[in-house]
């Protein structure tokens, strides 16, 4: 299923991806376009892998990670002035 | 041709994106810290955020009325500008995903239950970058638009859930949980006030900058009134226990709604003002992103970016949502770090960087 | 083929010569021997006896002006106060005095042919190597002024335009008595040869604006024009979008009403419709009744207007939406009921909706064509398949027939036909919204449309104005219809300059 997924999304983004390029075409140097062109390939490849579970890469958690060294500690603090949910 | 959007537009713009994430969240944030005394948290975030709202408004003066990263280069210099500016895109690209995935979450969890998250995300951001496409202008023009309906529905909501309200709720006032109330701000400024600096990005583009800071600061106050009559609304209407529990308190809120028992549940109401306000949000995100981008790679027109932009933000999005109870956690530990370290200590060292520079003259 | 080819080819040997039948076999051989043209001889009674040869298409002229002409221009005048005519024709040097007073001398066979087509008369005199043409223009097809049958009003001026160029002109100079009403002629399409005026009030009209106007109108190469709408796809600001950006009526009195705003009026020769430009989503929801009812009934029609703007864009939609996505929001009782209706319907609700909104596209369209005479069949026939006939049958559920007459009747309340027309067609993409993601798909819609229209410009002139980008002074005539006494401004984006309508203050009849 989620294969089918991933190559439906697949056809889509680079439908996409022609679509815009044509009109890009007309208004884009050459740098511009290439750099359009590579994005869009590497782009869409990482988007299928993910969309069809064959690799992921989590980019929030990213965030999370760097931020790990001073947002534990802040949360904690916090969490000592959280009067917690429920009752 | 620039693209230009005048102050009432850009008023209209700030008052959106405060309540975009705000006005579902915070009630459930500040109750929590503050239980029935968050509407007090609130008044306090509203009157430092005028503070924060006034601080970005001079920064932006001092580094000469122009785009944002080109005064993020003069303060750093060409490197440190690239830096410092890919800090700053950074943070705007999670906040566009982040309200992506709200987005995602609410409507599969509230509006339309058994609908992926997944399916949601993809629709708004398809939308959204129709919006972008159309650019600045056009999307300034919508929200201005749907800023009277908007109003409108929020007033509704209000005069609905009014004949609900429980005045004891809120008492006592200041007695208990004291240093909570203001410990409730770091997080809730995080979620509103800072998230202005984006605007930054686009301020160059209002054509009347003179002033500037007056529409900066109505529609900041507009939307700090709205939040913190939602907080309170919330706290005298579910009691503070159910404010709490609730993720999406307000929207609790709209289904309490019962009138001559034939208007009932217009929580649809809630959903509205929630959907378009955060709509606007992410698109005002998604283009200063590309507008920033533009200028880093320094090239000719933003839209180059926009398809690409939109797979990797739907990219980060698909996969960084783990589930609903993720949200809040990150809210308070890495949203709260990020925050503080772009919207506050790096637009300090770029004003000081500024007033240095011009002291060096 | 195109003009200058024919004109290269054929120059060399359409010289006009002095004799006046060669020339008149030239012309009939350059314009095919239609029958049409109509070539009489008369000889003048001199010595050498010279041929005078009048031309004239039949059907443009005017045959009593013609004829007239004829006889005055031959014979002489032997009335004292009044003339009278004798039966002796003139002399040469006579008639050519005449002529040159009364008719434009012609040298080149093109604009000879010209002016034929004009439905002008021309003359060829032996021993003259020109013509001379004389305007009869005149038609026994035009129809006169009738009364109109798009915009109907209850109360207002009943007039229309016609298919003369000329008379719907002549109907703006009627109202307009400003000597700065200032018209510009084009000729567009090369075979047609269409007459096209704009019309303007030269000190209240935006400069730029006419220059757009008119360099828009120049850069049309086609070889037709039939009617208003070929102009308007060419002069519209964008093409793909499903909203009319150019505003079209044969009222005369809304025409003028826009060109005192400081709009410019296109004028097309041979249709009754006239545009007007620039143009506002909210135009089309206002009607020239609205300035002659009261004002406080004028504001509560056109708030009526924008509920059925609403009404007939989303009523299937957030129905289907409701039943599909949303039970919870439908108030219990009514839930029960509409339950125990949709307990027979075997379609969802999305196909229950669509049968009943084709069917209804159907029978609107088939009651346009119709001759009147056989329309009554088509209401009956509708009234069965659109009513309890389709619900006994078990195809569509009750709440759907009122659904779709409410879409309906919504539908007609537009005065503009043209934008009926697009509701009607994003209706259809409300509901597949609708049935696939409830109201967030319509919410999602919405943006999208919203977005769309603040995108649209007409002539430079945001389409959502004065609501987006929002303008204080203009909204006293958008969704309400201030009384005319305290109307003192023009519309600020159409015309930057001469804002200010000429202040009349509110007669005081009090004592």
């Amino acid at each position: 299923m989620a294969l089918v997924v991933g190559i439906l999304f697949m056809i889509f983004s680079i439908s996409v991806l022609i679509f815009e390029y044509k009109k890009l075409i007309k208004i884009a140097d050459k740098r511009e376009t290439r750099f359009y062109l590579l994005s869009m390939v590497v782009l869409i490849i990482f988007a299928t892998l993910q969309v069809s579970n064959i690799f992921s890469l989590n980019i929030i958690s990213g965030y999370s990670w760097v931020a790990k060294p001073i947002a534990d500690p802040i949360e904690r603090i916090l969490s000592t002035f959280q009067t917690g949910g429920g009752d | 041709m620039k693209e230009k959007i005048n102050l009432r537009q850009f008023m209209i713009l700030i008052f959106i994106n405060l309540l975009g994430t705000a006005v579902i969240f915070l009630p459930s944030i500040a109750t929590n810290f503050a239980k029935a005394d968050s509407w007090i948290t609130m008044v306090i975030t509203v009157v430092i955020g005028c503070f924060v709202i006034c601080w970005y408004t001079t920064l932006f003066i001092e580094g000469g009325k122009q785009n944002f990263f080109v005064i993020i280069e003069q303060g750093f210099g060409r490197k440190g500008g690239f830096i410092f500016g890919f800090l700053f895109l950074s943070y705007v690209f999670l906040n566009a995903v982040a309200n992506l995935i709200t987005i995602g979450d609410f409507v599969s969890v509230q509006v339309l239950m058994g609908t992926p998250s997944k399916v949601i995300t993809f629709i708004v951001l398809c939308t959204a970058v129709v919006g972008v496409r159309y650019g600045l202008e056009v999307i300034a023009r919508s929200a201005e638009f749907f800023f009277s309906f908007i109003v409108i529905s929020i007033i509704l909501l209000f005069l609905f859930v009014s004949p609900k309200i429980d005045i004891q709720n809120v008492f006592p006032v200041f007695q208990m949980n004291q240093a909570s109330t203001f410990v409730g701000i770091i997080p809730i400024l995080t979620l509103t006030y800072l998230e202005l600096i984006i605007f930054l990005g686009i301020m160059e583009q209002v054509s009347n900058k003179e002033k500037l800071m007056r529409g900066y600061l109505i529609g900041g106050i507009m939307g700090g009134i709205v939040i913190f009559v939602v907080t309170f609304l919330c706290i005298c209407v579910l009691g503070v226990d159910a404010t709490i529990r609730q993720t999406y308190p307000i929207y609790v809120l709209g289904q309490k709604i019962s009138l001559a028992d034939f208007i009932q549940r217009i929580e649809g109401i809630v959903a509205f003002i929630w959907f378009f306000t955060n709509f606007f949000k992410i698109c005002i995100s998604y283009i200063v992103l590309a507008k920033g981008l533009q200028h880093f790679f320094r090239f000719k027109s933003y839209k180059i970016f926009i398809v690409p932009l939109a797979f990797l933000i739907f990219y980060a999005a698909y996969e960084g949502f783990k589930n609903s109870y993720y949200i809040p956690e990150f809210i308070n530990s890495t949203y709260v770090v990020i925050s503080y370290i772009i919207a506050v200590i790096i637009p300090l060292l770029l004003h000081l960087s500024l007033i240095i520079k011009k002291l060096k003259r | 083929m195109n003009k200058s080819k024919w004109n290269e080819k054929n120059k060399k040997k359409n010289k006009l010569t002095s004799r006046a039948l060669y020339n008149e076999q030239l012309i009939k051989e350059l314009l095919g021997n239609s029958t049409e043209l109509v070539s009489k001889q008369v000889n003048l009674e001199e010595e050498e006896s010279v041929t005078v040869v009048f031309l004239y298409m039949n059907g443009l002229v005017s045959q009593k002006l013609v004829q007239e002409i004829i006889l005055e221009i031959l014979l002489i005048d032997i009335g004292e106060a009044v003339p009278i005519l004798s039966n002796k024709t003139k002399s040469k040097e006579d008639l050519y005095h005449e002529l040159s007073i009364i008719a434009n001398e012609l040298t080149e066979v093109e604009t000879i042919i010209d002016s034929l087509i004009n439905g002008k008369t021309v003359l060829f005199i032996d021993g003259k190597i020109a013509a001379f043409s004389i305007d009869t223009k005149g038609s026994n097809t035009d129809r006169g002024v009738e009364q109109n049958t798009t915009q109907q009003v209850v109360r207002g001026p009943k007039d229309s335009f016609t298919e003369s160029i000329l008379i719907n002109v002549a109907l703006i100079r009627k109202r307009i008595k400003d000597p700065s009403l200032w018209t510009e002629q084009m000729v567009i399409g090369t075979k047609t040869q269409t007459q096209v005026m704009i019309a303007y009030i030269h000190d209240v009209v935006n400069e730029d604006l006419i220059k757009e106007v008119r360099s828009r109108l120049k850069k049309i190469k086609v070889d037709a024009i039939l009617e208003s709408g070929n102009i308007e796809e060419f002069i519209q600001d964008q093409t793909y979008t499903p909203f009319p950006t150019v505003y079209n009526s044969e009222r005369p009195d809304a025409i003028a009403a826009g060109i005192l705003e400081g709009r410019i009026a296109i004028f097309i020769d041979g249709t009754p419709f006239v545009l007007l430009v620039p143009v506002l989503l909210i135009n089309f929801l206002q009607t020239p009744e609205d300035y002659y009812q009261r004002s406080d009934i004028a504001t509560l029609l056109r708030c009526l207007r924008m509920l059925a703007v609403v009404l007939s864009l989303l009523t299937p939609s957030i129905y289907i939406a409701l039943t599909v996505f949303h039970q919870e929001m439908i108030p219990t009782r009514l839930l029960i009921s509409l339950a125990a209706q949709r307990e027979g319907v075997p379609f969802p609700a999305l196909v229950e909706a669509l049968i009943m909104e084709v069917t209804f596209e159907l029978l609107r369209e088939a009651g346009i064509r119709l001759p009147a005479t056989v329309g009554s069949a088509i209401s009956i026939v509708g009234a069965l398949v659109l009513g309890q006939a389709a619900v006994d049958a078990g195809i569509v559920s009750a709440m759907m027939v009122i659904v779709v007459s409410i879409t309906a009747i919504s539908s007609f309340v537009f005065p503009s036909y043209n934008f009926a027309i697009s509701l009607r067609m994003l209706r259809f993409g409300f509901m597949i919204l609708a049935a696939t993601f409830g109201f967030f798909g319509i919410f999602t819609g919405l943006l999208l449309l919203v977005m769309h229209l603040s995108s649209l410009r007409s002539f430079g002139v945001p389409y959502l104005s004065p609501f987006a980008p929002y303008n204080s002074s203009d909204q006293e005539d958008a969704i309400f219809r201030v009384p005319i006494w305290l109307r003192d401004n023009r519309p600020k984006l159409i015309n930057q300059k001469n804002i200010r309508r000429e202040r009349s203050w509110k007669v005081n009849h009090k004592k």
